[in-house]
């Protein structure tokens, strides 16, 4: 049996007996880049607030390492390895660059950014160094003292970007992250998701820009009105008629 | 002469600064009012003022019994008024903070008597004198105090870990809280703070009177809502300008006017002011940095 990271078996979801997802299951192998793509409403947000915690399934289970934690809060996810990003920029908007970053790292196993002790120790300076490797991989490290609401969005989505990594997740969530991006952010996007990759870091992106997708992902996940159309590789489920038929509507 | 008055002005409106930067903390952290925080100044004011007077200690020992009065109550206040309240019954800690300060108010007199407690001269052989212009040593306290409890706060808000959860929960406490950060702990942490403000404002108001009185609570919390209103909600440097301003008009009126008329002109200036700028004389500023 492959390595998986995080299992969502048969999930299912409804909105006021609208359902969103139906049965839906998907299988994250451990350190592999894997895309959930689909036109818009297919629910691919809805699968990713399911695996964060912001949302209970209406019925399913979702396992990391094997272990239930589809009844645990996002709080509760985020030291056990799970962390996100958001289509909509989250922000601390007033605080530094880095000072987001340092936030991050709060729940960071065992040490933690906020100790009671006042004064800094040797671990205190290992997290220092952990964010400003963060900030050096998204090309952050110049921008590290300004305010994080006067920076450009596409930097700013960077910034969450590295916000959700510094707290060492296992899987890392990330929610349309080349939305609102420029061309050159998008083509920089994929050697960093590529790099935390390489760091151990299993990853999901829920994604509506298919070049990024075929560009970066291992695995794609294809929904369609909440159902799973297809699994492969990216070549594969993107030359599928069915996808074709679901993107473009022929 | 006018000067001298000036001076003074500025000196009471450093002790105003101390309270308003009490109140504005918890406006930054929760976006409420601690209505306690006037009788939490008088409460550490009349513990320093009995450590001073009856057990003839150093002033700073006294000073530092009023920071963790001061943060004693706030903490206390947070627990009982605000921390189970539900954050969608917005009224709720308004009464329950108000309801505090009575608490404070009766058990103080109840416990210690209504009398106004003298606070004895720290510095008496310090005086500053340029030309007519006369500072004497508690002043010199005052201002170095007050402008030290500045920096410390800055530096604390801007430098440590502690203070940028702060700063990161009053920009945003569901994100801080889905950090992993422990939001409440935070800001029972920013009460507590708000509290050594308090304090340390209500003794320094003391030492520059020479006197605390048990009923001095609600009106200091009416001097410190003049002036965060009149520096902008929240707008920390608006109120430290603020404070001066109204510290200054205060003493002006005492001595040119009338004592008795003091506390209405300040509220008809500040009035006539908010009804030309509600938001305040200096805006909120958008981010945090602004605000706390």
């Amino acid at each position: 049996m492959a390595d998986l990271t995080l299992r969502a078996l048969d999930i299912t979801k409804q909105f006021l007996g609208v359902t969103a997802l139906a049965e839906v299951t998907l299988e994250v192998e451990r350190g592999s880049i894997h895309g959930v793509v689909g036109p818009n409403g297919a629910g691919k947000t809805t699968l990713l607030n399911v695996m964060s915690g912001f949302l209970p399934p209406t019925d399913g289970v979702v396992e990391l390492d094997g272990r239930d934690i589809t009844r645990l809060s996002p709080q509760k996810r985020v030291p056990l390895g799970v962390t996100r990003t958001f289509q909509n920029l989250r922000l601390f908007g007033g605080l530094t660059v880095r000072e987001n970053v340092l936030l991050g790292q709060h729940s960071h196993a065992r040490t933690g950014f906020l100790s009671l002790w006042p004064l800094r120790t040797a671990a205190d300076k290992e997290l220092d160094r952990e964010a400003d490797h963060a900030l050096r991989i998204f090309g952050l490290t110049d921008y590290r003292k300004r305010r994080a609401a006067t920076l450009p969005y596409g930097l700013q989505k960077q910034v969450e970007i590295a916000r959700a990594v510094s707290a060492k997740p296992k899987l890392l969530l990330m929610d349309e992250p080349a939305a609102g991006m420029t061309a050159k952010e998008r083509l920089d996007l994929v050697p960093r998701i590529r790099a935390l990759r390489d760091e151990g870091i299993t990853v999901v992106i829920v994604e509506h820009d298919m070049d990024v997708i075929a560009t970066v992902c291992d695995v794609v996940t294809v929904l369609n009105f909440g159902r799973k159309l297809i699994e492969g590789t990216p070549a594969d489920a993107l030359a599928s008629d069915q996808v074709r038929t679901a993107y473009l509507g022929t | 002469m006018l000067i001298q008055q000036l001076v003074n002005g500025l000196l009471l409106g450093t002790t105003f600064a101390l309270i308003a930067l009490s109140f504005n903390l918890v406006v930054g952290a929760l976006d409420r009012l601690n209505f306690a925080l006037g009788e939490t100044a008088m409460v550490s004011a009349i513990c320093g003022a009995l450590l001073l007077s009856r057990l003839d200690l150093p002033f700073v020992l006294a000073f530092l019994a009023a920071l963790a009065v001061g943060a004693l109550v706030a903490g206390v206040t947070f627990v009982l008024s605000f921390r189970f309240v539900s954050a969608d019954y917005h009224t709720a800690p308004i009464l329950s903070s108000l309801g505090v300060g009575l608490v404070l108010t009766s058990l103080v007199t109840r416990v210690l008597g209504s009398d106004q407690r003298r606070v004895p001269t720290v510095l008496d052989d310090v005086r500053i004198e340029i030309g007519p212009l006369r500072i004497v040593g508690d002043q010199l306290i005052i201002l170095v105090v007050a402008a030290l409890m500045t920096v410390l706060l800055y530096v604390f808000l801007n430098r440590t870990p502690w203070g940028t959860a702060i700063r990161g929960v009053s920009d945003d406490p569901d994100m801080s809280g889905l950090l992993g950060i422990p939001v409440q702990r935070v800001i029972l942490l920013t009460f507590v703070i708000s509290g050594m403000l308090a304090g340390a404002s209500g003794l320094l108001t003391g030492l520059s009177f020479h006197t605390v009185s048990p009923f001095t609570g609600f009106e200091t919390t009416l001097t410190a809502l003049m002036v965060i209103v009149l520096g902008g909600l929240g707008n920390i440097t608006g109120g430290v300008i603020a404070a001066m301003m109204i510290g200054v008009i205060e003493t002006l009126t005492v001595a040119y006017l009338s004592a008795t008329y003091r506390d209405l002109i300040v509220f008809v200036l500040v009035g006539i002011t908010l009804l030309a700028r509600p938001q305040g004389l200096f805006t909120r500023d958008t981010g945090v940095v602004g605000r706390v």
